[in-house]
């Protein structure tokens, strides 16, 4: 059963039945027992149940093992059934009442026009029973304020149109301080598709990701070479060819493996991550809704996250060089919780017309300014320490050969002198933004009204040359700029706590 | 400028204007004002307990297993909490704090020296702390919560924390109540109420902490 996605044109808000529905105590589904008991499992830890079995397996099973196994089976049994039996929700005059709690009961109240996002998402699980999991998010909460584990479709989307329509209501009357019976929903706006995947796009941003994963894969292959028959077979090809190539010498031949090694594990991590995307974000779907956005993705996994416009923090896009050459990049709306909106794939027009739903402003961020050089300094100096005491170390055992690690320090000049041309920062009067870049280019932008905490700090470093760093806290990460000139900093700490002081909108 | 339509930010243009503050207020010029005397007095104290216990347990070890080699670890860690304690008296001699018409910054640091800020339109929760040490002294700490971290300021007078708790209770929430779009908007903490029992009891302010703590963003 597919998340129903509301059909273009018509009216989302919600009929008197979805609040009949939802006007009694409803418990999940008996399959949440499953998903309770899954829960508990994890907070146990796979490690150590992972340990306990390889304990049991190996020291021979016993009958006392045996009778320890089912009692704590059936612990978690009973566990997960009382869990199921107290967790209710009701939703009555305008308030979310959740009960819950095994040990001592909970009864949360949460004022509908507070619920600020309602994610429902569909595991592989869910989908052969034909359920989702709703969780809702308020303002006040970092995490989810709840997760309800198993309920049907048509509950979960009662609950969310429930809820949107009193927060569109509750926005719509300015003095609305306490809405009282039910106030009908002021303003009915059918979802509108704002930008969507294909699966052609999602494949081109995974396969031009860093193909880290490949590497992972293949180095244990290869390790195991000569072990493994069909492997050494395989490698023996591979050795001729590459004598015959090289002429028999020992290092030629070893740069030429590790080189096809590599090459290999890029391509086969290449595919791993493009598989990945394509099947973790299928048909991802962006949809402007009357409270906010809500995102919709995947293929085994269906997720649905919505969040209002104001929970969105900062925008962050990373790319590769590949992406970049393609014209396209991976936008990240960082939000006040848990459930960032990510955007793999993104062209320069969606950035751009995203920054204008959320920010308000669609001009590109402020990025015209240099950090110090002494960036590049410290980037040596601290690498040197480590290099001469590991040379040192090395010295011991392998002699003055072990200098060579000595390399290292000349290569990190040159690595972090590209990196310090490369980084940039800048503020204008609504934002302030950061750009950085080694192999993947990262930029994030943050309106200056969102901060939280204002901090201008001073390492011993920076405090001998002038410098100090500035460092902006939003609800959801920071943004800091290191090793600028101390007057810049407190000047933008200035700025930045002035827009907070003069603008009165909200933030979250 | 770069056309909107550019992330490659590659070939920006690179400029180093000072940054425009004509007229704005100016952080750095005003003056802070130092924590009690007293605290550093609490902080000694806390240093000596800390060596005390080491000691002691150096001691003890050394007669448990009868060697003297406790002993050494015992005395290195004696220097460690003295040296630490040195360094903490230093600190205390330059914190401050300073509280404007719109915000509380809090100045601190030893080897790194950090001025941390909180405007009051972010404060979502004061509250006061008071160690077993503090007491003794009559001092008090106060905290200001954001939705993004918060500041501690030590080392203040019982009263003058209280003072400063109302003060900022009160700007806040008066700044809360004013914001622009509707009073409804802003963030508040669903109420939590306690086990349901045959006995009526008052709910539970979610917001509500062990020490005396103010919640400003209060259910409507």
């Amino acid at each position: 059963m597919a998340l129903p996605e509301p059909t273009p044109g018509s009216a989302v808000g919600a009929t008197l039945t979805d609040h009949d529905l939802l006007a009694r105590p409803l418990r999940q589904s008996p399959v949440a027992l499953v998903f309770i008991a899954w829960r508990f499992l994890r907070r146990v830890g796979m490690i150590n149940i992972g340990a306990a079995l390889v304990f049991a397996i190996t020291s021979g099973f016993s009958v006392g093992l045996w009778i320890a196994a089912v009692l704590g089976a059936m612990a978690i049994l009973v566990y997960s059934l009382l869990s199921w039996w107290r967790f209710t929700f009701v939703v009555s005059r305008d308030e979310l009442v959740v009960t819950s709690g095994v040990m001592s009961v909970e009864r949360l109240v949460i004022p509908l026009d507070r619920v600020q996002s309602v994610s429902i998402d569909q595991r592989l699980l869910h989908r052969v029973v034909g359920l989702v999991s709703a969780s809702v998010d308020t303002a006040g909460s970092t995490g989810a304020e709840f997760e309800i584990a198993a309920i049907d479709v048509g509950t979960a989307e009662a609950l969310r149109r429930v809820a949107s329509d009193a927060r569109v209501a509750s926005s719509a009357t300015p003095d609305a301080g306490a809405v009282t019976g039910q106030a009908p929903p002021a303003v009915l706006v059918p979802d509108q598709v704002l930008m969507r995947r294909s699966p052609g796009d999602l494949a081109l941003a995974g396969a031009t990701r860093l193909p880290w994963a490949g590497l992972a894969v293949l180095a244990p292959l290869v390790a195991l070479g000569d072990d493994v028959d069909a492997l050494g077979g395989v490698g023996n090809g591979i050795g001729s060819v590459v004598e015959r190539w090289t002429g028999g010498g020992a290092t030629g031949g070893v740069i030429v493996i590790a080189v096809l090694v590599i090459a290999a594990a890029a391509v086969f991590g290449a595919l791993l991550q493009m598989v990945r995307e394509v099947v973790t974000n299928w048909n991802l779907t962006l949809h402007r809704t009357a409270t906010g956005l809500r995102r919709t993705a995947g293929l085994l996994n269906k997720t649905s996250r919505s969040s209002t416009l104001r929970r969105v923090q900062a925008i962050v896009t990373g790319d590769t060089p590949p992406q970049r050459w393609l014209g396209f990049t991976t936008l990240t709306l960082k939000t006040f919780g848990d459930n960032d909106i990510g955007l793999p794939g993104s062209r320069p027009e969606d950035v751009d017309r995203l920054r204008e739903i959320v920010f308000g402003t669609s001009a590109p961020p402020p990025l015209n300014r240099r950090i110090t050089r002494w960036f590049v300094f410290l980037a040596v100096r601290n690498i040197t320490v480590v290099a001469l005491l590991v040379t040192f170390a090395l010295w011991f055992r392998v002699g003055w050969s072990a200098m060579i690690l000595l390399a290292v320090v000349p290569l990190r000049w040159v690595v972090a002198t590209y990196q310090w041309g490369r980084r940039r920062w800048g503020l204008d009067h609504e934002r302030i933004a950061e750009s950085y870049e080694l192999l993947r280019r990262h930029t994030a932008e943050t309106p200056l009204i969102k901060a939280q905490v204002v901090t201008v700090s001073q390492s011993f470093f920076e405090r001998r040359r002038g410098l100090a760093t500035v460092r902006i806290q939003t609800a959801d990460g920071f943004l800091a700029v290191p090793l600028i000139d101390r007057e810049v900093a407190m000047a933008v700490r200035d700025r930045v706590l002035y827009a907070v002081e003069t603008d009165r909108r909200p933030v979250l | 400028m770069d056309s909107p339509a550019s992330i490659t930010h590659g070939a920006a243009a690179f400029e180093n204007d000072p940054i425009d503050v004509d007229g704005l207020p100016r952080l750095h010029e005003q003056r802070f004002e130092p924590l009690d005397p007293a605290y550093a007095r609490v902080r000694a104290v806390a240093a000596a307990v800390a060596a005390t216990i080491a000691v002691s347990l150096a001691t003890v070890a050394a007669i448990v297993m009868s060697t003297w080699f406790p002993l050494v670890i015992g005395a290195v860690a004696l220097v460690v909490v003295m040296v630490v304690a040195i360094a903490q008296r230093i600190e205390t001699d330059h914190m401050a704090y300073l509280v404007r018409e719109h915000d509380v910054s809090f100045r601190s640091g030893f080897v790194g020296r950090t001025v941390a800020t909180v405007p009051f339109a972010r404060v979502q929760h004061v509250s006061i702390d008071r160690g077993p040490i503090d007491r003794r002294f009559g001092l008090a700490a106060l905290q200001l919560r954001t939705a993004g971290g918060h500041i501690s300021v030590p080392g203040l007078r019982s009263d003058v924390a209280e003072q400063l708790k109302e003060l900022v209770a009160d700007r806040a929430g008066a700044l809360a109540n004013a914001e622009v779009e509707s009073p409804s908007d802003t963030e508040a903490e669903p109420m939590v109420e306690p086990a349901i029992e045959p006995t009526v009891e008052p709910p539970v302010d979610a917001a509500d902490d062990a020490g005396s703590g103010a919640s400003l963003r209060a259910p409507a």
